[in-house]
């Protein structure tokens, strides 16, 4: 046969392993039945002997060609979801001032009593909690619009939403001079898209997921708990800030702030892990890891 | 005249690949038979969505085979022409020879 004195030459090199950032590529793919057998072509290729370059084009073309088959059939929900996630946030950012304008002139005046601090931090939480509750809402909704891919849906609707800060950022670094202002408003401009950023994955990510907190393993648990418990006091150090009991800016803050960042990015990750490997279909990183069969 | 959608010309040159390698029809001769014959490499991701697209159709027909080590524990997947897929392509080459008939020589082509 033609094929067998082609690839022929390839025979002697001994058994090599493919590179493994065109193979978690490949993993993207998804629907291991389906690309087994073509995992297993590139694998025997390879092993006889093709380049690395080879293997990249293959898992590069290959990903293009699932890229625009999946945009034929899925493309135009995925858009749909996307687009309503987007208008959802919009129409919260237009009606919020609105709506919690009377809590917002609670917390920002510096209060005299007791009774005021108290009314101050709730409606800050208010506001807080009803930032999270729209965040559940939109990633469910477009959950619920688009079913198929929803990881790579939830990855979109983030890039989309952390693109809208870019604007502000964009703004902020053009139109002031360098000084503290413009050190505390870039800081304040990239630590709220990163966190707008980081806790919609996370949200997206534990509404996805069929995994829930009981069934977590143990250091998903512990992570949620601490990112939990910082948020808490991050919260409540911005209040005493804003109500003057603490100073309203403060290096230490700024490592508080990096640090919430890191561990909900941390999360989001572990969160990403629990969802692959609890999915429905076999991965194809499990097909890859499967140990080989002895030759017949 | 029957309304029905003619094979690409990828898809006659995999579907005939697969007549000419019989049994041991998979992916990877698949796609070094056509290379080796028409002087194009195809990328295996397109040969295998090109398969699918037939087995879709009716076309093809596949079965799982053996998983060896050198494919890192997984199987093949060998794919034969149904008989539908074998009647469409001897419709397509009658087709292909039915236009060629008369054609005055492409200038530039020797006899």
């Amino acid at each position: 046969m033609g094929w067998s004195t082609e690839t022929s030459r390839y025979k002697s090199v001994s058994s090599r392993v493919p590179p493994r950032s065109a193979t978690w590529l490949l993993e993207q793919l998804g629907d291991a039945p389906r690309f087994e057998p073509l995992f297993g072509d590139l694998a025997e290729q390879f092993e006889e002997g093709r380049s690395r370059l080879w293997y990249w084009r293959q898992a590069v073309g290959t990903l293009a060609i699932e890229l625009g088959r999946l945009s034929g059939t899925h493309g135009p929900s995925f858009s749909a979801a996307v687009c309503t996630g987007c208008v959802l946030i919009s129409l919260w950012h237009f009606i919020r001032p609105f709506v919690f304008q009377p809590l917002n002139l609670l917390y920002m005046g510096h209060p005299h009593s007791t009774i005021e601090s108290i009314a101050a931090l709730t409606s800050c939480l208010v506001v807080v909690t009803a930032n999270g509750a729209l965040s559940f809402f939109s990633v469910w909704v477009i959950t619920r619009i688009h079913r198929t891919y929803r990881r790579a849906l939830l990855m979109v609707f983030v890039t989309v939403l952390t693109a809208q800060c870019i604007p502000g950022i964009v703004r902020v670094m053009v139109g002031s001079s360098a000084g503290t202002d413009f050190a505390f408003a870039l800081r304040a401009e990239l630590m709220k898209a990163s966190l707008q950023a980081v806790y919609t994955l996370v949200i997206g990510l534990w509404v996805i997921s069929p995994l829930r907190f009981a069934k977590m393993e143990g250091r998903t648990r512990i992570v949620t708990i601490l990112v939990a418990l910082q948020v808490l006091v991050d919260s409540s150090l911005y209040v005493g800030g804003i109500m003057g009991a603490l100073p309203g800016s403060r290096p230490e803050w700024y490592a508080l702030d990096a640090l919430e960042v890191a561990s909900g990015a941390y999360l989001a990750l572990l969160l990403w892990r629990a969802s692959a490997a609890s999915g429905t279909a076999a991965r194809p990183r499990e097909l890859f890891m499967r140990k080989p069969e002895p030759a017949a | 005249m029957r309304n029905r959608e003619f094979l690409g010309q990828h898809e006659l040159m995999v579907m005939l690949a697969i007549l000419r390698l019989g049994r041991e029809a998979y992916g990877v001769p698949i796609a070094a038979e056509i290379a080796e014959r028409t002087g194009r490499e195809m990328l295996q991701g397109s040969v295998y969505a090109i398969l699918e697209r037939l087995e879709a159709k009716g076309f093809v027909s596949s079965r799982l085979g053996d998983a060896t080590p050198e494919r890192g524990g997984r199987a093949k997947r060998y794919f034969t022409l149904t008989a539908e897929g074998a009647r469409e392509v001897r419709q397509a080459q009658r087709a292909l020879e039915a236009l060629w008939v008369g054609l005055p020589r492409p200038p530039g082509t020797r006899a």
